[in-house]
């Protein structure tokens, strides 16, 4: 018998037609969000209620793992090879390095959701000890000699590069130059006695070790220290002026289309949006972008004027003019030290 | 508050203070100190140790309001400060050198090779290596071949990955005299469900051919893989399935353009005859221990007759390696080679069962006429772990290996058939020479001492029949035995 090529053909075409019949069933995804650091108990909430969302929606199940750790490194990690499905980080200008440096994500990545891909904002707080024992009540009292000031390296955490912008912007306003802003912040880096890799980091120098007098916090990370770590022991101080933090999330394109995962985990990233992502985000202490959910928690945050990344230039040049290898951060500390 | 002053509103000893300095005096030698782990351990034992001397003298501070040699509240908090900072400092510096450690280039050696890793994972190299050690006894007088021990297999592997897409695999072998390169191609993985294979590599035809020669369940590979091609050169697109490693892929295919292998040979070196032989398989295996599939090859073969013929028509042997057919001397390949194979695995639990279906059609010639020959082979092989593990075609890790409280792991199996064509008699082969047919069964004990070591004993008895009875070959009776050793 001579078989026919297209004999073979259809043969095989049967195989892969029988052999893919079970794709047909229910699925189940797993999910690595890399994340910064202050987001785990906000994640931990959240991951459990898309999970149980997305189940009854499409009957797929879907497990979410999580790493968290200061923006900068995050966004390291995942360049250097980490294969996050999703990012949460920091600062838009993290995400963009994944685009910069090996185009893991597309150019246009933070038109691809709401409000530029960020879904809650957030702003930088002075956490002072009970009492105020050292009379904190604006940036200007942070640098008095003799005052301790937490905060985490602005190199590796995304919180960081924030609270030194807000500082600085402040400074600018205050005192009308560049110049003595970066006095400013020089004199504020000459208080700082440990940097931490991470705004987590801080927050266990300044609230479980006992170290400093003021942290210059995530707002979110203020209220979670004093709800969860010392109820009556801490206080917020607003300052007169800080910072539109805006937190932004993507999919990493290149892994979602090689593992398969594109439709969860841009689904996910959706969920933030929703009522439901929204009232979890206002729940954990950050500010929701959804007008209604915000107005349920206007008592929570106080309305303080804030500067945003646009009066620096944007990421790109607050990252160059500041935060590389022998930007303005670089020189101070230096000086300071 | 002051020294010496009767109003304070608490006092602090002298006793206190000397421990806090203390404990910053050896901080800081430590944050200073060259990073070695023995002498941060040190100080952060001392640390320690005032730290709770630290804390025991604060509780004793009832009367010692009265203590005339005591600081203030606010030099002592200053002096408490420096050592919180001082032990969180030390702390950072403890996350960060393990943090560095986990990102440092690592060398490992355990049962599964040597492997040095950069610390990104992105460039790695493993030295792997399978030898055996063989005996074959014949069991009958009549019987042309020699019991002999031999070396059936001594390859030295080195494979690794250069950066993120790019993998390699480099296996020559000494088991003959000379040295031969078995496997060497270089694999780039950069698009999805497209893996690109350029080398020389095994040509995606045979179903136990594919599987791994230090997996086999019975000592040597049954007929089938006498008909279907060996190693070839050329490049290969492929993606998933078990044989790769992929054991998650529910379907994977493999499409290869190559020089042209001979049934169960590697190509030469260099195309002997300037065509080249397509092949491709498609395998489903949508549960886990079950895989099914077709795979074939086509393409032309022409070769010369004589002492040419060897390049270009197979030599076909059974189980004790003996050649029991080829062709006569004046035939020579001369047309399409087509081949086809339906085959497939189910294993569950400790059971497994094998089996695969190969049929090679070549269009041959002496030279006045020609013919289309049809050669066949077929095996069925079931295997049973005896001690518990699950059986699989990738291998089996024993639960209790020997040297861990155990006896390894035991499995037996049991099998096939080689069906050549009439039509090649007496024309293109010498039916007093070759065989036509071969009935086989035989039965094997696998030992696995542990994951590296397995030793196996395998029975063959082979029945052939003649073209005409022209000959009357005797049947073949073998005992085959052999120690692995694999990483």
């Amino acid at each position: 018998m001579k078989l026919r090529y297209q004999h073979l053909i259809v043969a095989a075409t049967a195989t892969a037609i029988i052999g893919a019949a079970p794709l047909a069933s229910a699925e189940e995804y797993e999910l690595l969000n890399v994340s910064y650091d202050p987001t785990r108990e906000l994640y931990t909430e959240f991951n459990a209620a898309f999970a149980k969302y997305y189940q009854e929606k499409t009957g797929d199940t879907v497990s979410i793992n999580q790493s968290h750790g200061g923006s900068g490194s995050q966004a390291r990690s995942v360049i250097d090879g980490l294969e996050a499905d999703v990012v949460t980080l920091a600062l838009a200008g993290d995400i963009d390095a994944l685009y910069t440096e090996i185009e893991l994500i597309p150019e246009d990545w933070q038109t691809r959701l709401p409000s530029h891909s960020a879904p809650y904002t957030s702003t930088i707080v002075l956490l002072v000890r009970k009492g105020n024992p050292k009379g904190i009540k604006d940036w200007g009292d942070i640098v008095k000699p003799g005052v301790s000031v937490i905060t985490p390296n602005p190199k590796t955490s995304g919180g960081a590069r924030w609270n030194y912008l807000a500082a600085w912007a402040w400074a600018e306003k205050e005192y009308g130059s560049e110049a003595k802003a970066q006095e400013f912040v020089t004199k504020l880096f000459q208080n700082v006695p440990v940097l931490d890799s991470g705004a987590r980091g801080s927050t266990t120098t300044f609230v479980q070790r006992g170290i400093g007098d003021v942290f210059l916090s995530w707002e979110n990370e203020a209220y979670l220290a004093i709800e969860e770590l010392g109820p009556g022991e801490f206080k917020i101080v607003y300052p007169s002026q800080s910072i539109l933090a805006e937190p932004p999330v993507s999919v990493v394109d290149d892994v979602v289309d090689d593992r398969g995962t594109r439709e969860v985990a841009t689904a996910y990233l959706k969920y933030l949006y929703t009522k439901e992502g929204q009232e979890i985000a206002g729940k954990h202490y950050y500010r929701p972008r959804n007008t209604k959910v915000a107005a349920r928690y206007k008592n929570q945050f106080k309305e303080i004027p804030l500067v945003t990344i646009e009066d620096f230039g944007g990421w790109d040049e607050a990252q160059t003019k500041h935060f590389d290898d022998g930007g303005i951060f670089d020189k101070i500390y230096s000086e300071g030290r | 508050m002051r020294i010496g002053s009767v109003q304070m509103l608490q006092t602090i000893s002298i006793r206190r203070v000397i421990l806090v300095a203390g404990a910053i005096v050896l901080h800081g030698a430590a944050i200073a100190a060259p990073a070695t782990g023995d002498s941060v351990d040190t100080f952060e034992q001392q640390a320690r140790v005032i730290d709770r001397n630290l804390k025991l003298a604060q509780a004793e501070e009832v009367g010692a309001a009265e203590d005339p040699s005591s600081v203030s509240e606010e030099e002592f908090y200053e002096l408490d400060q420096k050592v919180r900072i001082l032990e969180r400092q030390l702390e950072i510096r403890e996350e960060e050198e393990a943090d560095a450690l986990e990102e440092d280039t690592t060398a490992s050696a355990d049962e599964s090779g040597f492997v040095i890793e950069s610390g990104d994972g992105a460039f790695t190299l493993k030295l792997k290596a399978l030898v055996q050690g063989d005996t074959r006894i014949y069991a009958d007088d009549e019987e042309t071949a020699s019991d002999t021990f031999l070396v059936r297999r001594a390859r030295p592997t080195l494979e690794g990955t250069v950066g993120e897409f790019v993998s390699f695999k480099l296996m020559p072998d000494f088991a003959d005299d000379s040295a031969t390169l078995i496997d060497a191609y270089v694999d780039v993985d950069a698009v999805p469900f497209a893996t690109f294979r350029g080398g020389k590599f095994k040509a995606p035809v045979g179903l136990e051919r594919l599987q791994s020669a230090s997996n086999l369940h019975i000592i040597e590979r049954g007929y089938p893989t006498e008909l279907a091609p060996n190693r070839d050169i050329g490049a290969e697109l492929y993606t998933g399935g078990l044989i790769n490693g992929k054991p998650d892929s529910i379907v994977s295919y493999a499409v290869a353009i190559t020089n042209g292998a001979l049934d169960g040979r590697d190509s030469p070196a260099t195309n002997p005859d300037d065509n080249f032989e397509y092949s491709a398989r498609v395998f489903a295996e949508p549960i886990t221990g079950l895989g099914f599939g077709i795979a074939g090859s086509f393409g032309d073969k022409e070769g010369g007759a004589g002492d040419d013929a060897g390049d270009s028509l197979p030599r076909y042997r059974i189980p004790g390696q003996q050649t029991l057919f080829e062709y006569a001397d004046t035939t020579a390949a001369d047309g399409q080679q087509l081949r086809w194979s339906p085959q497939g695995y189910y294993y569950v639990g400790s059971f497994g069962v094998l089996g695969e279906y190969i049929r090679s059609e070549l269009d041959v010639t002496d030279g006045a006429t020609a013919a289309e020959l049809s050669h066949e082979a077929a095996q069925a092989t079931a295997v049973f772990v005896l001690t518990g593990e699950d059986a699989s075609y990738a291998g089996i890790e024993p639960y209790k290996p020997v040297g861990s409280g155990g006896w390894g792991a035991f499995e037996v199996a049991a099998r096939g058939w080689l069906d050549l064509d009439d039509d090649a008699f007496p024309l293109y082969a010498d039916p007093a020479d070759s065989i036509s047919e071969a009935r086989i069964w035989g039965l094997g004990l696998n030992w696995y001492l542990t994951k590296n070591l397995k030793a196996a004993l395998a029975y063959f008895q082979t029945d052939f029949d003649s073209f005409g009875g022209a000959a009357d070959f005797p049947k073949e009776k073998v005992a085959l035995s052999r120690l692995q050793v694999s990483f």
